[in-house]
């Protein structure tokens, strides 16, 4: 809110510097946001907090200032002169909707002569950023921004037999406003209505039919406390904004109605603008008695941490206009000023001393109680577990938005049925990029490779602990949202040196990636087997099983997919579910013998069918091997004119060791024998010698 | 005789001497020494010296061939010392090639603060709790002070799944569930996913990060609220940094504060990035609100508490020097690597 120094400080004499003004003001809760212009032109730009509506307007601030520096404020001029008729032979005003309308005041202003207002006013207006329009029109805004009361002028000629009705708004009624625009209105929203139609909006917009213009000659000024609720509602219904309907939303109060619509009085009077009928309607139905809180300075020093003096608290809150009364047992009975209506409560009232008495001087401590028991919180030591495993794999982490869209799951070939089943939609999305929660990280690591690729870099390799969101079961409250580990690489794993030129990522590299972070977790029981994914290309896409669970998948990006991401080279994507994992994770280390006989070697050579699984061949090498095999390592797969077509040989290296005995030749002969014989049998498979 | 196997002698010395190679050496071995070598050779032949010459004669060769023998040994070590020395001559790499490094990825800055941040905090006594990003409109506002339908929900702007859930809008909707599942004493940080209705540009995201904190017991103060925050300030940034409380307004908190850090860059100065105030905004915080103690059960009267909450983004932002809040998100490579010592 724009605050001109000059005009601030015609209510409290004697304010200090405008630097002095902004330091204080922000310490004790009125935050300068930035000040403009040199000297006693300067203007103070000041955050409000949503609390604080007495403080919309410049002697709101004055008030606040009054009261840290100590200073008398000098309150505007409210006489008004009136001359002519009794206003309640031009107006009357009928409340119909006491809820919503608390209080409504009108004056009527005879023998208008409407013109530019004077100079100085305008000057005013515009350093506030109000563009002056009449004398009328800049009053009623000069009194908003002097007092944080809207006013509103109706051409009261235009209001047959001056009678201001106050109600909803009929269902199916409509009004245009001053700004030309037809809104439709409902029954939820506050009209100010003429005897047939709605004349204005309340709190938000006057209409057309009622505006002043230059051949007005009789204006109808009014007053009023709208309830805040109801306005606010009213303006994001109607998407309009106005300086009115803020202050409203904050809330008003019933006193400043009168305080703003005398002093518009006085001016119209004083600026010559016409003649002020004697009285003021008063409909009042939201009369209520002042709120009064019962202080005790003890307990305000035990919430701070202070040693404040009671008299001094007695003080600071009643500079700020609270008035206490002692009661026994060393407590007040504080009633509150009704500017304040964020006061409510005794703690609202040890912000007050503490603001006024300065954050600054409470001194810093640090709790007394003893913390409670820590326990580590497995979750995040397992997620830096997991970081630290795939950053030495060379994956590096990344943080995306866990939004997504229709649009992006039809690039990555997600099923349409799921995803009406399954995703989380946003009612009010942002933007058609933003349209729902993620349900597979799939969907924001492409992005990242997309966006590194469309920067000229083709080589990444990164992960990311995300959550994905789905609705598994429609009856919970809540969709489920799962932490998943997402991996992504497309390009080179390793930078090309002078040594190596370095290869592309392909399925074995991931899943290398993969098979070090189960190990690296302590999950030793996994396995891989073939699956399918509607991202992913079907002939090269594995689901990770751990003791015959389901924990996740990993494979190469779909052709068809990757051209429509635009990516020049092929990429890998793997989602690995964190709580599967985290379940099985283990730290346990019981460390086991060192092996004290040696160990023999022996290579294998297994020619088999092209589409024979290797893991069929490394099962049976251990299931015949029997207690005395200790690592089977394939080192070699060959397919060409060797072996027969569409056959491959997978050579082995298998070694054997006793825990209890050095094996004799014999005895590694005879369960090499007994291998060579159980592929053989059961695979179809010939040894290659 | 003597002359001869001088002569021998000489000759085999000569050639040790000019042997370059271990090969070459080997070669000399043989000739004087190998089964048909001079020497051996003479040493067989002894039957055809007379009786008397025997004895003199072979001791003479057979000191000979010490001799020999021992010339070829000391050269042996030699040429074995000028071969290493050859070969490792050959061996030299060019040190300043560049290494053949295992690749290693970097963290991301988001998840290096949260660490640092749970660090700080859990040396206090604090510990990590998390909750649903989806959240109860009920935790994320109605138990928080903020009731529907109210004005005050303009002051975060919201996205909604349906009527009752939203997007939570801060990880403060977790102290509701904290309470209302424990009994004082409690202290806890709840890092966490966060979103508001906000379009993307260079200071804004709908969806950021935030480290809420929490302590519930007897007796917690304001100045409690000072004192830990203070220090979490000089750890976190540097133990010169100052910090100021200016009063503020939250729904759920009462008082109500926001400190600012001496800024990072000009240290009180003044400079672009305080807006020439010397001071940075880092969190708001203040003693729970009497209302949202009662919503979870506990009696005002008997218990307070202390609530904060920061920006994880904003507080990497100031401490990286980033200018542009969208490269938290956008995850270009040539951005996250820089992190790679994080």
């Amino acid at each position: 809110m724009l605050v001109p120094y000059r005009w601030l400080s015609q209510y409290v004499p004697g304010l200090p510097p405008p630097d002095a003004v902004a330091e204080a003001l922000t310490m004790s809760g009125t935050a300068c946001e930035s000040i403009t212009g040199e000297g006693e032109d300067v203007v103070f730009d000041f955050e409000i907090t949503h609390d604080r509506a007495d403080c919309m307007s410049i002697f709101g601030i004055a008030r606040e200032a009054a009261c840290v520096f100590g200073l008398e404020l000098k309150h505007p001029d409210l006489r008004v002169n009136e001359e002519g008729p009794q206003v309640d032979e031009l107006a009357s005003v009928k409340i119909m909707s006491p809820d919503l309308c608390r209080r409504y005041m009108a004056r009527v202003i005879t023998e208008v002569k409407i013109g530019p207002s004077p100079e100085w006013m305008q000057k005013k207006l515009i350093a506030c950023g109000i563009r002056p329009i009449n004398n009328v029109v800049d009053i009623t805004n000069y009194v908003m921004l002097e007092l944080g009361q809207p006013l509103h002028a109706f051409d009261l000629d235009r209001i047959p037999d001056g009678a201001i009705i106050v109600r909803r708004a009929r269902d199916g009624e409509s009004i245009v406003t001053i700004d030309g625009e037809t809104r439709e209105l409902s029954e939820d929203m506050l009209v100010i209505a003429d005897k047939k139609s709605p004349v204005a909006i309340a709190g938000v917009m006057g209409g057309e039919s009622t505006e002043v213009q230059e051949s007005t000659t009789q204006v109808l000024l009014e007053a009023a406390t709208f309830d805040s609720v109801s306005v606010w509602r009213t303006q994001r219904a109607l998407k309009m904004r106005t300086e009115a309907s803020v202050r409203f939303s904050r809330g008003l109060w019933p006193e400043n109605a009168r305080l703003g619509l005398d002093r518009a009085a006085m001016l119209m009077a004083e600026l010559k603008v016409g003649k002020v009928s004697r009285g003021t309607v008063d409909e009042y139905p939201g009369a209520r008695p002042p709120i009064h809180i019962r202080l005790r300075p003890e307990r305000v020093n035990r919430l701070l941490g202070t040693v404040i003096p009671r008299d001094e608290m007695k003080l600071i809150l009643m500079r700020l206009g609270f008035i206490l009364n002692e009661r026994d047992e060393g407590s007040y009975r504080v009633i509150i000023p009704d500017h304040r209506m964020d006061v409510l409560q005794e703690e609202d009232l040890v912000e007050e001393i503490a603001r006024i008495y300065g954050y600054d001087k409470i001194p810093a401590t640090v709790p007394k109680g003893a913390p409670p028991e820590i326990r580590l919180n497995p979750e995040r030591r397992f997620e830096s577990k997991v970081g630290e495993i795939l950053r030495s794999s060379g994956l590096t982490e990344v943080n995306t938005m866990t939004f997504t869209s229709e649009a992006v799951c039809d690039e990555l070939r997600l099923p349409s049925e799921d995803i009406e089943r399954g995703k989380v939609k946003i009612k009010n999305p942002i933007s058609s990029d933003y349209t729902m929660l993620r349900t597979t990280l799939f969907v924001s690591l492409v992005d990242v490779l997309r966006r590194n690729a469309s920067r000229q870099r083709d080589d990444v390799a990164v992960y990311e602990i995300g959550k994905v969101f789905r609705w598994h079961d429609p009856d919970s409250i809540l969709p489920c949202e799962r932490k998943m580990i997402g991996l992504a690489a497309m390009g080179k794993l390793e930078q090309p040196n002078w040594r190596t030129p370095g290869e592309d990522v392909d399925f074995f590299h991931m899943k290398g990636i993969i098979e070090a972070l189960l190990e690296g977790l302590g999950i030793f029981g996994y396995s891989f087997e073939k699956a399918t994914h509607p991202t992913l290309h079907p002939g090269r896409t594995a689901k990770v099983l751990v003791e015959g669970e389901d924990i996740g998948c990993f494979g190469q990006i779909h052709p068809a997919v990757r051209e429509a991401l635009g990516l020049k080279k092929s990429a890998y994507l793997g989602e690995l579910d964190c709580e599967k994992l985290l379940r099985r994770m283990s730290q346990d280390i019981k460390v086991r013998q060192l092996p004290r006989f040696p160990a023999v070697t022996r290579d294998i050579a297994v020619v088999v069918q092209r589409g024979v699984e290797s893991r069929r061949v490394e099962d049976k090498i251990w299931e015949a091997g029997e207690s005395l095999v200790e690592s089977v390592h394939l080192f070699d797969i060959y397919e060409g004119p060797q072996v027969p077509p569409d056959h491959k040989s997978l050579a082995y290296s298998i070694t054997y060791r006793s825990p209890d005995r050095t094996l004799t030749d014999e005895e590694v002969a005879e369960v090499h024998g007994r291998i060579v014989e159980g592929i053989t049998s059961a695979l179809g498979a010939s040894i290659r010698s | 005789m003597d002359e001869k196997a001088k002569k021998l002698i000489a000759e085999a010395k000569e050639s040790i001497e000019s042997a370059m190679s271990l090969q070459g050496l080997e070669e000399v071995r043989v000739k004087y020494l190998g089964k048909k070598g001079e020497i051996t050779q003479a040493l067989r032949s002894l039957s055809k010296y007379p009786q008397e010459e025997r004895p003199a004669i072979g001791r003479y060769l057979n000191e000979a061939r010490e001799t020999v023998e021992g010339m070829i040994e000391k050269r042996r070590g030699e040429i074995a010392a000028i071969e290493l020395e050859m070969r490792l001559k050959a061996e030299e790499v060019d040190v300043t090639l560049p290494g053949k490094r295992p690749s290693i990825g970097a963290r991301h800055p988001i998840s290096v603060v949260y660490e640092e941040l749970e660090l700080i905090f859990g040396h206090m006594g604090f510990q990590v709790y998390e909750g649903p990003d989806v959240e109860l409109d009920y935790n994320n506002f109605e138990a928080l002070n903020v009731p529907r339908n109210h004005p005050s929900r303009d002051i975060q702007d919201t996205f909604y799944i349906s009527q009752d859930l939203v997007l939570r809008t801060h990880t403060t909707c977790v102290d509701i569930r904290i309470m209302k599942a424990q009994k004082p004493p409690i202290r806890a940080i709840i890092p966490g996913k966060v979103y508001r209705f906000d379009a993307v540009d260079p200071s804004h995201l709908p969806v950021f990060h935030q480290l809420d904190g929490l302590v519930v017991d007897e007796g917690i103060t304001f100045g409690d609220v000072k004192g830990v925050l203070a220090r979490f300030a000089r750890e976190f940034f540097g133990p010169d940094t100052e910090v100021r409380f200016r009063p503020s307004y939250f729904p759920f908190t009462e008082p109500s504060a926001e400190m600012d850090v001496s800024c990072v860059l000009c240290h009180g100065s003044g400079c672009r990035l305080c807006k020439y105030t010397g001071w940075l905004e880092i969190l708001g915080s203040g003693l729970l609100h009497p209302k949202v103690l009662k919503e979870v059960g506990f009696d005002p009267e008997d218990v307070s508490g202390l609530a904060f909450g920061m920006g994880v983004d904003r507080v990497s932002v100031l401490k990286y020097g980033i200018e542009d809040i969208r490269l938290l998100v956008e995850n270009d490579m040539a951005f996250n690597l820089q992190f790679i010592h994080a």
